[in-house]
């Protein structure tokens, strides 16, 4: 028996070290496929990308697009949940993620962001009888958040209990039913929400007081500053001759485009 | 009312990712998972031959079949398709650059571990003496095999295959988390569009348990079909 665990052991050692050995997938491009800027995001997070009559579309998109058309490339979407969006970027499956990622310290440590594309404002959203007002308010008590997301980080740190939810909608399922107290989220895409779902009784307290705007930009691995440089001059192009802001106000009928 | 408007729109959208990538994902997967199981299987029920050094290759080839089957019934699908997907690369192997190659080879090894299981059982619970049988009206070893212990054994081993089928289809739906939009992520972004979680979610239901219905058909046509082969 002891033999025979051996043997598979060092059988299994030599395939895992021939595997290990081999480099021949180190990618030196500046896009993991030339001539396409390859985009993650959601397709879950109205109005930032999400889906429309079947095809997708979203301010993120229509801007991710845009960016593409200025450095010359072809856009490609591709869509997963949130919580494996970041780690698809460092194994290369995308080029650059545009899904409202808000820019921390922690994440700068750890990957590149363009300029800022967006100034995302930060909203508490619970019942409409709800008496949750700052975010002192907020410790103990049980937010359904993405865990990873900066809402999510910003209600853990603040010493809330963690529901979590794979997005903004089951997160406003848990909010109705009561199953959750509250939750942090964008105004934007609660406002779009609160829209549609205009019978739910549910409410947002403006955060813009505690929580200045979250600049959103779009995050790329670090060993890609090149691509970080072309993005960065798309940006301040659109930003100069208004796509940025049209695009802002046709999706979230106001301007977020700026501080 | 209300419901029947959204499953009228919607549910043509849901049966076709279904078409495009539950049942792709699913049929492939099963069909190269049998294939890894049967010969699995194959490999742990044979017995040691006299030869020495063929005997030490045996032991050592059995060795790497519990050990396959052990690595993938002891972790999560989830966490395989992690590291296949996003973790692999990260050690610079990527031969799964592509979310549907990985999604393939997970599913497919996964099944794979628990049907060769399966299907040792079921060779292993035809009675010994149609093999025994079968060698003294002249047969070689292979042929007994081939001709009265396997068909057996396929009979015995439809609907316990048929279960891991079944639960395969549905546990695609964990592709969505290496970027592929199948039938359950496109309930969930038409659901974000919407807003009408639990009528997606119910929509979505269906059709996976139409899937299975049908799968449940063909189990039934097939039990029925090689029933001849067991001896009564």
């Amino acid at each position: 028996m002891k033999k025979h665990i051996f043997s598979t052991l060092i059988v299994v050692s030599s395939i895992v070290g021939l595997l290990a050995g081999s480099n021949f997938t180190q990618l030196h491009a500046d896009t993991i496929k030339k001539g396409t800027l390859t985009v993650g995001l959601e397709g879950t997070y109205a109005p930032f990308s999400y889906r429309e009559k079947g095809k997708l579309t979203g301010y993120e998109v229509e801007v991710a697009k845009a960016v593409a058309k200025e450095i010359n490339m072809k856009p490609k979407f591709v869509q997963t949940k949130w919580d494996s969006l970041l780690t698809g970027l460092d194994s290369n499956r995308y080029d650059v993620i545009f899904n409202n990622v808000g820019i921390t310290k922690e994440r700068k440590n750890r990957y590149l962001f363009a300029k800022p594309y967006l100034y995302s404002k930060t909203v508490l959203i619970q019942k409409r009888n709800g008496k949750l007002k700052t975010l002192e308010d907020i410790k103990g008590k049980k937010l359904a958040q993405s865990t990873s997301s900066n809402f999510g980080q910003m209600a853990k740190k603040n010493g809330a209990k963690i529901v979590a939810v794979p997005g903004m909608v089951e997160a406003m399922n848990l909010i109705d039913s009561g199953r959750a107290d509250a939750e942090l989220n964008d105004a934007g895409a609660f406002e779009l929400w609160h829209h549609k779902n205009p019978d739910v009784k549910v409410k947002a307290i403006k955060m813009d007081s505690e929580i200045p705007a979250v600049p959103a930009a779009p995050m790329l691995n670090k060993n890609n500053p090149k691509l970080q440089k072309q993005i960065n001059k798309a940006i301040k192009k659109l930003a100069k001759d208004g796509t940025l802001s049209k695009l802002s106000k046709q999706y979230f009928k106001t301007d977020l485009t700026k501080k | 009312m209300e419901f029947i408007q959204l499953a009228v729109k919607c549910l043509p959208q849901l049966f076709q990712a279904a078409i495009l990538y539950t049942l792709p994902l699913a049929a492939i997967s099963f069909a190269l998972g049998l294939i890894i199981a049967t010969g699995t299987a194959l490999i742990r029920v044979m017995t040691a031959p006299r030869n020495r050094l063929l005997k030490i290759i045996m032991i050592l080839v059995k060795g790497i079949a519990s050990f396959y089957i052990w690595l993938f019934r002891s972790t999560p699908m989830l966490v395989q398709l992690f590291i296949a997907f996003y973790g692999l690369p990260s050690a610079n192997i990527d031969f799964f650059a592509n979310a549907w190659i990985s999604a393939i080879t997970v599913f497919s090894l996964n099944t794979g571990a628990y049907a060769a299981e399966t299907i040792r059982a079921s060779i292993l619970s035809v009675d010994r003496g149609q093999l025994e049988a079968a060698q003294s009206v002249g047969l070689s070893r292979i042929q007994a095999y081939w001709y009265v212990v396997l068909p057996q054994a396929v009979r015995i081993a439809i609907p316990p295959l048929s279960n891991s089928l079944i639960s395969l289809v549905k546990d695609t739906s964990l592709a969505s988390v290496i970027t592929i939009v199948e039938t359950f992520y496109l309930s969930q972004q038409i659901a974000s569009e919407n807003y009408q979680t639990l009528s997606m979610y119910i929509l979505v239901a269906i059709v996976y348990a139409v899937i299975t219905t049908i799968l449940t058909f063909v189990q039934r046509w097939l039990e029925q079909r090689t029933s001849r082969y067991l001896a009564s």
